[in-house]
């Protein structure tokens, strides 16, 4: 199980090798320093995935939510203080405040769920 | 170990479902709408286009068509189809009860919807949608050469969507990770999880450069900065190109399904598909300023040397499964039919990419018509004939009823019709020297005739989708009974009812291999 | 590869690669055909270890690549290598129209939508933009390169035929771009001179 992330960052690997190809051809560029980062990102997350531990819990699953509903409505707000103005940015916040507050007692719940 | 909680009921409960098919099916019956809408624009374009001069549209309204055709069909269409089949099947293919995280998926699901209607908000401004294309390059996309809130609804849209995109990436490539059935190791898996495991690695790794320059468009836009018009297009490229492979990568694993359940046998060579799988995934990071050769901005040579040897990898899957068809006995059902059609098209997509992918080349065809046709056949006579192998092939499964064969074989000729009479003309077009995002061009010889072919073309392929879509409705009630496993599938999901229950499977049978249910067929055979 | 021209190097490669391409569609055309059909004639087949094929099959791809890979980089940097010029012009890309600035032996002159050059001799283009990106697109040379409007780019064409060709911008690049077209004209040596005398400025 923890093995499957060496599949990601050894993906990862692969594209640092490549940028180092490309710093040699170009130097410090938008080009080289993109791929490195992607690279860099990759291996990053395929060893922190390979290093957690598995853990076979009891996991309650959510079967509806609103507030996550409610979250992507509140982000969609937010987004259009872009084209309306900052008023609707500070709405969609607040949105997303509520939202959140939803989502962690929904999960709280479920924990409470899951021990049984 | 899972326990279901916050059951739902009626509309709220299906708009507010977490469970992974529910989220898959909500993404795409959106994209479904989006696709109708961005299809009529594309045959609204070709009416335009079927013969010198303006007769259908303004020029304001065709840049609006074909900037809101291309980012829905991108943003809104395929990408969303390509992650949506890994939402509803990785789960089920690898044994699992959800993906990781399913209220990220919901609240992931609903944000690209919202993201897809903000683009479309665009039409209903003054100053109309955005209409510097789906790439929207700087300066033409800041406020002083797009004034007006469209391009900043689709800022925000495709912000949104993208967003979307990279979050439901990263759970499918978790749960593919973390959450496989006992006895799953990596080698066994079905090869479109694989396929899907690539995808995610190349939308989270490649996609978060797209909200960047998005980013820029906003700083430019708002806080009136110069932004350098070469970091942009890499920023947009970087993103751009692994996008195209997201929508490929998937409809080519369902294509390695159906050829697996359809010639009878197992995946010919599955250890070089997993590699070469990998390896196109990686390659697929490293060519992205092929797009921008014509700049003078760039290594030219680095990046026509990486993009060339993508054939490599491509070969290998062509060889892997026409090799499975050439050793098992191939049942032309209609999934088998449009996976075939893919594999015979897409190549001319690809060997015209391989062109384009030599700077000298592409110094003449870039930006002309002879591109477009590349990535029509690559997107359309490719993944979107492999995603109707797909469709056709799983379509019991999600519903419990088969598609309409007749109708279904009257979609097949059609769309195969339509779609070359449409796009292969687009070579010869681009050859000649017409350009493309135009609404018009001169009337001179060559350009009039092929016009009005393609133009012709794209009223066939509307007319196949239409039976197709017609076919959906009609087979939704109406469709013959399919159990749970009606093909004689390999893989894990057809070892539960149709559609699957909530936590998907009651009990697992052994994993030995990447096609378990094969394995048990084989064994009561002996 | 090809000319010296932008030209003749595009039709010498491009008809190498058609001939490659070509072949490989047909390759894989006959090969789905012979799978289809050979399956439904006999049984199911089992057990053969397709794998020194297959890399073998794979050696042939990459050997087919990395020529591919060579033709088109040699190419291209002939293509792309500068060469001493007699003629420089200075070319601004704006919405939406093209300025042309023609300059040899201290004679210069200004065109709008118009290029006048001499034929079979190296002619050095520095373009930029006066706003957006667009992109000068000659396809009668089979070559284009963008215009940015914060750096000048520079390039040298041929062009072997007189004769009027067409030209065009090929990014779009606003309201107009479909109609930013300019004439090429192609003149010999002589009478370029001696339209460059009469027009300068």
């Amino acid at each position: 199980m923890k093995r499957a992330g060496l599949v990601v960052a050894a993906w990862g690997a692969v594209l640092i090798l490549h940028s180092i190809v490309l710093f040699i051809w170009v130097g410090v560029a938008y080009s080289s320093m993109l791929l490195l980062a992607s690279g860099l990102a990759s291996v990053v997350a395929g060893l922190a995935v390979a290093w957690r531990a598995s853990s076979p819990r009891r996991r309650a699953l959510a079967d509806v939510s609103l507030p996550a509903v409610l979250l992507a409505l509140g982000v969609f707000t937010a987004s259009g203080g872009l084209v309306a103005g900052r008023w609707l940015t500070v709405l969609g916040a607040g949105i997303m405040v509520v939202a959140a507050a939803g989502l962690i007692r929904e999960s709280l719940a479920m924990r409470r769920e899951a021990r049984g | 170990m899972t326990v279901a909680v916050l059951p739902g009921r009626g509309v709220i409960g299906w708009a507010a479902a977490a469970d992974h098919k529910v989220v898959a099916l909500r993404l795409t019956v959106a994209a479904a709408i989006f696709m109708l809408a961005g299809g009529a624009m594309a045959l609204v374009m070709r009416a335009e286009l079927a013969q010198p001069g303006l007769q259908v549209t303004s020029t304001e309204t065709y840049n609006e068509l074909f900037t809101t055709h291309g980012s829905s069909m991108i943003y809104l269409v395929m990408i969303p189809l390509a992650l949506a089949l890994g939402a509803y099947l990785v789960p089920l293919q690898i044994g699992a009860a959800d993906l990781v995280a399913p209220r990220l998926n919901l609240f992931a699901s609903w944000l690209l919807v919202l993201g897809g209607i903000s683009i479309y908000g665009g039409f209903l401004t003054a100053h109309g949608a955005a209409t510097a294309g789906w790439t929207e390059f700087l300066p033409l996309s800041d406020d002083t050469f797009s004034p007006g809130p469209g391009t900043d609804m689709w800022v925000a849209g495709v912000g949104l969507a993208n967003l979307a995109e990279i979050l439901l990436a990263g759970t499918i490539l978790l749960t593919i990770l973390t959450r496989r059935a006992p006895g799953m190791t990596m080698l066994r898996l079905p090869v479109f999880t694989w396929a899907t495991l690539v995808t995610c690695l190349l939308t989270v790794f490649g996609f978060p450069a797209l909200e960047v320059a998005l980013g820029l468009i906003v700083a430019a836009r708002h806080f009136g900065a110069e932004v350098n018009p070469v970091a942009y297009l890499h920023l947009f490229w970087f993103f751009g190109h692994p996008a195209v492979y997201v929508m490929f990568f998937p409809f080519l694993g369902a294509v390695a399904e159906v050829v697996q359940v359809f010639s009878g046998r197992r995946l010919v060579g599955y250890n070089a598909l997993v590699l070469a799988l990998l390896g196109f995934a990686t390659g697929s990071m490293t060519v992205w300023a092929h797009h921008m050769f014509t700049t003078g901005q760039v290594p030219n040579e680095y990046f026509a040397i990486t993009s060339t040897s993508l054939l490599v990898f491509a070969g290998i899957e062509y060889f892997d499964m026409t090799a499975t068809m050439w050793r098992g006995v191939v049942r032309m059902a209609l999934p088998m039919l449009f996976a075939i059609a893919f594999l015979a098209q897409f190549v001319i997509g690809g060997v015209t990419g391989v062109i384009t992918a030599s700077p000298v080349l592409d110094y003449h065809l870039n930006d002309s018509y002879f591109v477009v046709g590349h990535f029509h056949y690559t997107l359309f006579a490719g993944s979107m004939f492999a995603l109707f192998a797909g469709v056709y092939y799983w379509f019991p499964k999600v519903t419990g009823r088969f598609l309409g064969d007749r109708m279904g074989r009257v979609h097949f000729w059609l769309l195969v019709l339509g779609t070359n009479l449409t796009f292969f003309p687009m070579f010869v077009l681009g050859y000649l020297g017409m350009t493309r995002r135009v609404a018009d061009y001169p009337d001179q010889p060559g350009l009039d005739w092929l016009n009005l072919i393609s133009s012709a073309g794209a009223a066939v392929t509307g007319v196949a989708m239409l039976v197709f879509l017609w076919n959906v409705l009609v087979s939704l009630t109406g469709g013959e009974p399919a159990g749970d496993d009606p093909w004689g599938g390999h893989t894990l999901e057809w070892a539960t009812t149709s559609p699957p229950p909530r936590h998907n499977f009651d009990s697992l049978p052994p994993v030995r291999s990447f096609a378990p249910l094969l394995d048990l067929r084989e064994e009561r055979t002996l | 590869m090809g000319g010296d021209t932008t030209r003749g190097a595009f039709d010498a490669l491009f008809s190498a690669y058609f001939v490659v391409t070509t072949a490989a569609v047909l390759l894989v055309l006959v090969a789905l055909a012979a799978a289809v059909l050979r399956g439904r004639r006999r049984g199911a087949r089992r057990g053969g270890d397709p794998s020194r094929l297959e890399i073998g099959y794979v050696l042939l791809l990459s050997t087919i690549a990395v020529a591919l890979m060579a033709v088109t980089v040699t190419t291209e940097l002939n293509v792309d290598a500068r060469r001493p010029a007699g003629v420089q012009v200075q070319v601004v890309a704006s919405q939406w129209r093209w300025t042309f600035q023609t300059e040899q032996a201290g004679h210069r002159a200004t065109t709008f939508n118009r290029l006048v050059v001499p034929r079979g001799t190296t002619i050095a283009f520095h373009i930029r933009s006066r706003d957006v990106i667009h992109s000068m697109w000659i396809p009668e040379v089979r070559f284009k390169r963008y215009a940015f409007p914060d750096r000048t780019t520079t390039y040298d064409l041929e062009f072997p035929s007189t004769g009027t060709f067409e030209g065009l911008c090929a990014q779009f690049c606003g309201l107009d771009h479909d109609r930013m077209r300019f004439t090429v004209q192609v003149v010999d040596a002589a009478g370029f001179a001696a339209w460059l005398e009469a027009h300068a400025s």
